[in-house]
């Protein structure tokens, strides 16, 4: 099994892999490439982190949050959405499409721990039992944070009919 | 945000976009490994997905080097005339820690001669205004993000602040830019890699970057079409306390 040892050998083995996950989030290929520079720009200053693809997967997921938390941010990014870019849920039944908008007041109304479950479900789409591992907590601690996740995303979906 | 159905669902519980990639990059062993591969026979979905990764290609741009200070220096001091060689990536960097000692003095000399007098000896000035051929004018702007608020063109610099850097000019045109970082005792960094771009109005180059270490002369090292000489936009920044 290869991994990478340092961050700029992880760059470029794991950099394509997280531009493709930043992108599912950002929705804008360019955010996507500038935010994972970003990391390894900050990484290689840093060369006592892991540098495995699982704690990076967990790196652009927080700097992604934190991107589209910020007001600022947010606006760009949803000025920039090509939500075209994205591939569709394998999800099936089970899919919520997560849009950077959704996402944009979830950030409002979760907490750090509960948004992280969030992506890791419907935009990293990973079952309760792979996100518990990713996350190191409990099954049942994933079910909480996706069902509090589950009753926000209903009152905002609510709340959005209610104001059409 | 809609609860839907995909016509591309899986076949079951899909496999993450995690344990594709791992997968794509032989990252994942045995029975996990196993797994995946028989899935990815019987699921179509999951295996257009894993097509996606294996087909797709990224350019990224390279993460920074520390470029060797007699390179920079010369331009800086020149007022961004001088010539500039191409550091090779095969060059043997021993001697860099050889001549560490000289490239500290002589960065604190130029830091010195940069921030105290604002014209260089040879009488040329900082400017975010400069003309490169194939661009024409190209004007720098430092965007600096600090504690949420966005400035363009700040005075000064903390160690939390994280910077971009826009470039102006007119539309059709286009050069090289790389930016590097100027500081007291160390030598010159590659704050965001050489790399192309388009004039336009605003165009942000991709990355970000910090400075640590306090005051600071940020510089676009400007290279026109069929150019070797690369050009220079500078700006001052003073150190501030947290």
């Amino acid at each position: 099994m290869a991994s990478a040892r340092d961050p700029r050998e992880a760059y470029l083995r794991y950099g394509p892999a997280l531009v493709r996950k930043a992108e599912r989030l950002l929705r804008n290929p360019d955010d996507a490439i500038d935010l994972v520079h970003g990391l390894f720009v900050d990484l290689i200053s840093r060369p006592e982190i892991n540098v495995e693809l699982p704690y990076l997967y967990r790196a652009v997921t927080n700097r992604c949050l934190n991107l589209i938390r910020d007001r600022r941010g947010r606006a760009r990014l949803l000025e920039r959405e090509q939500p075209a870019l994205v591939p569709p849920s394998r999800l099936g039944d089970q899919a919520r499409v997560i849009g950077l908008d959704l996402l944009a007041k979830l950030t409002e109304a979760l907490d750090e721990d509960q948004l992280e479950v969030v992506v890791c479900r419907y935009v990293d789409e990973m079952t309760q039992d792979e996100i518990a591992e990713h996350l190191g907590v409990s099954r049942k601690t994933v079910g909480k944070r996706l069902a509090r996740a589950h009753e926000v995303i209903a009152e905002l979906v609510a709340a959005q009919g209610g104001a059409a | 945000m809609s609860a839907s159905s995909s016509q591309v669902a899986c076949i079951g519980q899909p496999l993450s976009w995690l344990v594709l990639e791992r997968l794509a990059l032989d990252e994942l062993e045995g029975a996990a490994a196993a797994a995946a591969g028989e899935h990815l026979v019987a699921c179509a979905a999951c295996s257009a997905a894993m097509g996606t990764i294996r087909v797709e290609t990224r350019v990224l741009p390279a993460l920074p080097e520390l470029p060797s200070l007699d390179a920079v220096a010369p331009v800086v001091l020149s007022g961004g005339r001088a010539k500039v060689s191409p550091q090779s990536k095969d060059a043997p960097r021993r001697w860099t820690r050889w001549a560490g000692v000289g490239v500290a003095l002589a960065a604190a000399a130029l830091l010195l001669l940069l921030l105290r007098s604002g014209p260089t000896e040879t009488g040329g000035e900082l400017s975010q205004r400069v003309r490169v051929k194939g661009a024409g004018i190209v004007v720098m702007t430092l965007v600096r993000e600090r504690d949420g608020a966005v400035t363009f063109d700040p005075p000064d610099v903390r160690e939390t602040d994280r910077w971009k850097v826009q470039l102006t000019c007119a539309p059709g045109g286009g050069a090289s830019a790389e930016i590097v970082v100027l500081q007291s005792g160390q030598a010159a960094a590659t704050a965001l890699a050489a790399r192309p771009f388009a004039c336009g109005n605003d165009v942000v180059l991709p990355g970000a970057f910090r400075i640590t270490g306090g005051a600071a002369i940020v510089c676009a090292k400007l290279t026109g079409q069929d150019e070797r000489t690369p050009v220079m936009a500078c700006a001052k920044l003073a150190a501030t306390a947290p």
